[in-house]
């Protein structure tokens, strides 16, 4: 049985959220969680820093009207939680265009058996061109959240540097800076400059990946070669300071877990800034190639208004600044550096950005390797103080969202909302009426990095 | 007429004869049930880098498959498909189980959704444990995971002649 809420109530909520988009608010993060028979639903919305909420409680079964009508960024978020909880949307009209029937439709892809769970594709097509477009997504990281939930801070950090093969350190450093500023935890300065070595790490080495995924797609055998190698020089530079090159079990709360020689760190460093020149050779190669620029400027085109609410270098690639390092913890103000933009988000621009952050990664690195102080690496500390917080951090692809509250050194509550959250609800909009053989450059460039889905 | 020599000329069944072909090289068909794919991640730079181990290749039909390699964690619904994939490629072969999630259900075993290890599911050739583990251990199981499946093959046919 559905219970739907009564017009008055539909209208104060559907008033508040028009209020907050009219006064310049982002919606940042919705999380549910369910009590004795109701359902209660966070709405989190961001400007300037501050962080605003709604709080509303419903009966279970309930059928809420849908936030998309304010702010289409919000569908992903909002159909995890449809999916989690006893509590329906009430989908708008543009939403339900997407619903229809598909008679004849060709599904094509994921290119994995097993894939229609996390993500699925149906479209119907006509002359190679699509013409209607639904693509669906189960859990976003299966249910993690759930399992972090009762777990102590250690175990619940093990399992998140696990959630994905590019992002994992950057969820597991939000993590703790959440946990670090509900406690008033200070970490020593050496452990937060090797913590912002290890996360410009994590970024070099999703973005590399990012780029052979995109050669791969376009058929470029020989730039593909070219970012392999470029992947083993990181893995062969990452060797002198850590065993794991996906940089799992590096972290701990208050620090790092154990200190890196600066005789090692020099060496690394030495290794990857060996990359500037061929990351730059391939980014002129391609920026002189009139049918790569053609075919990637035509493809993937994103309006500013779209890309204003979305994160990362689909935003960036419009003109939209974002420097979300400075929210960090990490001591990114002590260094110098500059974010790109560019004009036009298509995929060629897009693309162009991936090599830009390749490279300010790069200085980065060399930039805090110069500046590493002597020092412990870990702070003795005691997590018993009870709270809640909202933590803002970079990821590789975008701005990554972090919900932690926790009582006595236990997580109580969790919600990790990722950068593939903004980007997945305006990547059909983005697929329509382009070419079949087009679809997984334009999938490439938005990066998506959802749980065992990739590109 | 079994197999054996006819006038000079050697005659095989049209099996063995696949077999023979099949041993010069390993398709494998990599499933990734579920987790942060490190290991599907490590096995692609394993298989792109200058390598000792030649001749493995992946392939998305499991028709074509000598070897079904997974990793991450099984749950409930990906259990059938997984069978349905396995009952698909052709005899002899061999499953290897890749990685903590697969091997031992890792930090996940037995939490949430109900999940699996690859024994649960299906017969395992060999295991390649770690997180993440090495890319070229991964292809040297592989070759090692054949080369046994094809020995007990051999083995099997020679005790029931």
């Amino acid at each position: 049985m559905s219970i739907f809420l009564t017009e008055q109530k539909n209208g104060e909520l559907i008033g508040k959220w028009f209020a907050y988009k009219h006064t310049g608010y982002n919606l940042l993060l919705i999380k549910a969680n369910k009590k004795q028979g109701y359902v209660e639903i966070n709405y989190f919305f961001e400007k300037d820093g501050n962080i605003d909420t709604i709080d509303i409680e419903v009966p279970e079964h309930s059928i809420l009207p849908s936030i998309t009508i304010a702010y289409l960024e919000g569908a992903q978020m909002q159909k995890e939680i449809a999916d989690c909880y006893p509590i329906r949307f009430d989908l708008h009209k543009e939403d339900n265009v997407e619903k229809k029937d598909f008679h004849a439709a060709v599904e094509w892809g994921p290119f994995h058996p097993l894939l229609p769970e996390p993500v699925l594709f149906r479209f119907t097509i006509s002359d190679e061109i699509i013409d209607q477009i639904n693509v669906e997504t189960g859990y976003n990281y299966r249910g993690v959240e759930r399992l972090c939930i009762g777990k102590k801070v250690s175990e619940a950090l093990e399992m998140l540097e696990r959630l994905s093969s590019v992002n994992g350190f950057s969820i597991g450093l939000a993590f703790l800076h959440a946990v670090e500023k509900i406690n008033n935890v200070n970490v020593p300065e050496r452990a937060n400059f090797l913590r912002l070595i290890f996360n410009e790490l994590s970024f070099l080495k999703a973005n590399l990946y990012s780029l052979s995924h995109l050669t791969k797609c376009l058929g470029l055998l020989s730039d593909y070669s070219d970012l392999i190698g470029l992947i083993k020089l990181y893995n062969e530079a990452v060797a002198y300071a850590t065993e794991e090159p996906q940089l799992k079990d590096i972290l701990v709360l208050g620090g790092v877990k154990e200190d890196v020689s600066n005789e090692a760190i020099f060496q690394l460093n030495v290794i990857i800034q060996e990359m500037v020149q061929g990351l730059s050779d391939i980014r002129r190669t391609w920026e002189s190639t009139h049918s790569i620029v053609n075919r990637l400027s035509s493809l993937g085109k994103v309006d500013s208004k779209t890309a204003r609410v979305s994160t990362g270098r689909l935003a960036r690639a419009a003109g939209v600044y974002e420097n979300i390092r400075r929210l960090s913890k990490l001591p990114y103000s002590k260094l110098s550096y500059e974010v790109s933009c560019k004009e036009e988000s298509n995929c060629f621009t897009r693309t162009m950005l991936i090599f830009e952050d390749c490279l300010l990664s790069l200085s980065l690195i060399d930039q805090a390797i110069d500046m590493l102080p002597h020092g412990d690496v870990r702070a003795s500390i005691n997590i018993n103080r009870n709270g809640y917080t909202v933590v803002r951090e970079k990821e590789a692809y975008g701005e990554l969202v972090i919900y932690l509250s926790l009582e006595s050194g236990v997580v109580t509550d969790i919600k990790i909302r990722n950068s593939s959250s903004l980007k997945f609800p305006f990547l059909s909009q983005c697929l329509r009426g382009i070419q079949i053989n087009d679809i997984p450059v334009i999938i490439s460039s938005f990066e998506l990095d959802f749980s065992a889905m990739e590109k | 007429m079994g197999n054996g020599f006819v006038k000079g000329v050697l005659l095989l069944s049209f099996a063995d004869l696949l077999n023979k072909i099949r041993t010069r090289s390993i398709s494998v068909f990599v499933i990734q049930a579920g987790g942060c794919r490190g290991c599907v991640d490590a096995l692609s730079m394993a298989l792109s880098e200058q390598n000792t181990i030649k001749g493995i290749t992946l392939t998305g039909n499991p028709k074509h498959a000598d070897c079904l390699l997974i990793s991450g964690c099984i749950n409930e619904k990906s259990k059938e498909e997984i069978m349905q994939i396995y009952e698909k490629i052709p005899s002899p072969k061999a499953v290897v189980a890749a990685g903590a999630c697969a091997c031992s259900g890792s930090l996940f075993r037995r939490q949430g959704n109900q999940l699996y290890i690859v024994e649960d599911v299906l017969p395992v050739t060999s295991w390649i444990r770690g997180c993440t583990p090495d890319g070229t251990e991964m292809l040297e199981t592989i070759v090692r995971a054949m080369e046994n499946v094809k020995n007990k093959q051999a083995k099997g046919e020679r005790d029931k002649n």
